[in-house]
């Protein structure tokens, strides 16, 4: 399989006034047990479902983030210093990196596997990989979101970048209008495209970077890196 | 038996690591021995309880590769060393860009990150050294390994927390049935940390005094450390064959399986089905049986509904603990142990089985010949693999 089509996107960016995504793809039970991470990984999730007509009880989802659950693990850490400290069952489980796959599988009753992975700063470009080998085996759709939170002080610095999450629909056969093709990744040179300031420094930025291409209509080669040759890259061609 | 729809492949150097030995000699020996790795700690001073800690301080790594020093990726380096000519090879025989890596871990680098906090409380710093991308997030174990091998191809880590490893397993078979990869270096690593001590607590989930997988008796799961990996390449040989990799989820609860096992049953299925194989093909499960009075019957009755109540079952989490994100390949290279030796192991601290568990725990070890193993791994978010070994193609 040369290509696949992206059928929709989603984005979500926490704004400065801290607001909380709808994610209503989780029941109101769900969504309170849920973390923020979770939470922005369901909208964009949904967003992009519902642009390409996705149905999400069929739909594996490839989970892609750089550190995870890290409000949840730090929170922990506070509650260890504490002699004797037992974090929340509920924050034990939300602190796992699958959790938006688990909570994501919950509400939409999928019981086809969904992977969760990290790469360092290719974590963007191994979510698509994975994506493309998952539909090379079974056909269909697949959703990959990437996301990341701030990692709390005193591990990281929380104003670094924003909590912010990115979703593709890939399908196999277009049905109907998809936004444009993408290869599957490889090595190679490509376009930067530009993203908001704030979101430069966000660990998914590569992903960003290819949302915006998709939004923009570009075609040819888009860069999941910084744009050198041992980068990776995907291609984006026109859409069916 | 019909074809296979998807063909085997050859698993071409395993190697393990745990409680029960920093060789894969001295862990089969033991599994062998029937001597488990268990042993009272201290490693949460808060609480004296049964862990599997690895038998030796880790060594630290090559100086070039300090960048990356965490317990994980010492255990991890210490453990791979004994394949590392194995992978050399394949990287000089297919290129270093034909070969991936993929690793699973569920805790990563949080060991170091608890002490950095710590520190930080302390003395109003973090420690010299500390890096969020090289030791916290999982791309230090990535890394590292990359590093150690000179892999190039596509690497990623997989974290489905109990199953990431045997996920990471499943993702190598598809890397290379998929073309993207002739060889891949997969498996994986966790290492013992407050975060996963206390956090099994809070669930009441922690045995007092050792898991007992599937007895009467069971009182909740022990926790170890350790690592393993295995070699999967597309065309060679070995003691053993990737049949199947079976994956599903449960759907159903964060942090409790589907009481019917529902997740568990598609996922033995689907690697029989890659297979082509019959249940009745199957010569022993190794099961995930953590020793928690929900899983095992849950997962028994899976096991039964799928190759009947006659197949010989163990869960080896007695003899090591639960690894985590470990468990899978560690579990793996157990079947393959299995398979090359025709040895089934006892299933320790199963007797007395409970009665409410159907399955043939097997309470004795059993000398015979073993051509196909199934070996489950369930985790946390309901993610299902169950992989199949088989002595040949």
């Amino acid at each position: 399989m040369r290509s696949l089509h992206v059928a929709g996107i989603g984005t979500w960016t926490r704004g400065p006034a801290a607001d909380s995504p709808p994610a209503v793809l989780l029941p109101p039970a769900v969504r309170r047990r849920a973390g923020l991470l979770c939470r922005a990984v369901a909208e964009v999730v949904g967003q992009a479902a519902a642009e390409g007509g996705a149905e999400l009880a069929r739909t594996p989802l490839v989970y892609g983030s750089v550190y995870g659950e890290t409000s949840a693990a730090v929170e922990m850490m506070g509650a260890f210093a504490r002699d004797d400290g037992l974090p929340s069952p509920t924050t034990f489980h939300n602190s796992v990196h699958n959790a938006p796959a688990g909570y994501l599988s919950i509400a939409t009753g999928c019981r086809i596997f969904s992977p969760s992975i990290a790469a360092g700063p290719e974590t963007a470009a191994m979510a698509l990989l994975d994506a493309f080998m998952l539909l090379v085996q079974r056909g269909g759709d697949a959703v990959v979101a990437l996301a990341d939170e701030p990692v709390p002080a005193p591990l990281g610095l929380p104003g670094a970048f924003p909590v912010a999450a990115v979703a593709f629909l890939l399908r196999t056969d277009p049905g109907r209008p998809s936004r444009a093709r993408i290869g599957a990744p490889r090595r190679g040179a490509g376009a930067v495209p530009p993203i908001p300031a704030d979101l430069a420094p966000h660990p998914c930025a590569p992903a960003f970077r290819l949302a915006s291409a998709l939004a923009l209509g570009q075609r040819g080669a888009i860069s999941l890196g910084g744009g050198g040759p041992d980068d990776w890259m995907v291609e984006l061609s026109e859409g069916g | 038996m019909v074809a296979p729809p998807f063909p085997a492949l050859p698993v071409t150097a395993h190697c393990a690591g745990n409680a029960l030995g920093v060789t894969t000699l001295s862990v089969i020996g033991a599994l062998e021995a029937g001597r488990t790795g268990l042993r009272p700690s201290l490693a949460d001073p808060a609480h004296e309880m049964v862990l599997g800690e690895f038998p030796c301080p880790p060594e630290p790594p090559p100086a070039v590769l300090r960048t990356f020093d965490t317990r994980l990726v010492r255990i991890s380096l210490m453990v791979l060393e004994e394949i590392v000519p194995e992978v050399e090879r394949a990287v000089a025989r297919l290129g270093a860009d034909r070969v991936a890596v993929v690793l699973g871990t569920s805790t990563g680098g949080i060991r170091e990150s608890e002490e950095a906090h710590a520190a930080w409380s302390t003395r109003g710093s973090l420690p010299e050294g500390f890096s969020l991308m090289n030791r916290h997030s999982f791309n230090g174990l990535l890394g590292a390994v990359r590093a150690r091998t000179g892999i190039r191809g596509p690497g990623y880590v997989v974290a489905t927390a109990c199953s990431s490893s045997a996920e990471a397993i499943a993702t190598a078979r598809r890397m290379i049935l998929g073309g993207v990869a002739d060889a891949v270096l997969c498996g994986g690593a966790d290492t013992l940390c407050t975060t996963t001590l206390r956090g099994f607590r809070s669930l009441e989930a922690l045995s007092p005094g050792g898991c007992r997988p599937f007895s009467a008796g069971r009182d909740g799961l022990t926790l170890g450390e350790g690592a393993a990996f295995l070699l999967l390449e597309r065309e060679g040989d070995g003691p053993a064959w990737l049949l199947g990799a079976g994956e599903s989820s449960d759907a159903h609860h964060m942090s409790h399986p589907h009481p019917e096992g529902l997740g568990a049953r598609l996922a033995m299925k689907d690697a029989l089905a890659q297979a082509g194989l019959d249940p009745s093909a199957v010569d022993h499960v190794n099961a995930h049986g953590t020793g928690t009075p929900a899983n095992d019957v849950v997962e028994a009755a899976a096991i039964g509904e799928v190759v009947g109540n006659r197949v010989p079952v163990a869960s080896t989490k007695g003899y090591t603990g639960h690894l985590l994100g470990a468990a899978g390949a560690t579990e793996a290279v157990l079947a393959i142990a299995s398979i090359a030796r025709g040895f089934i192991p006892r299933s320790l601290g199963a007797s007395p089985v409970d009665p409410a568990i159907a399955a043939a725990i097997a309470t004795e070890s059993l000398r015979r010949p073993v051509r196909t193993v199934l070996s489950n791994s369930f985790a946390f978010g309901g993610a299902n693999v169950s992989l199949l070994l088989g002595a040949g193609r």
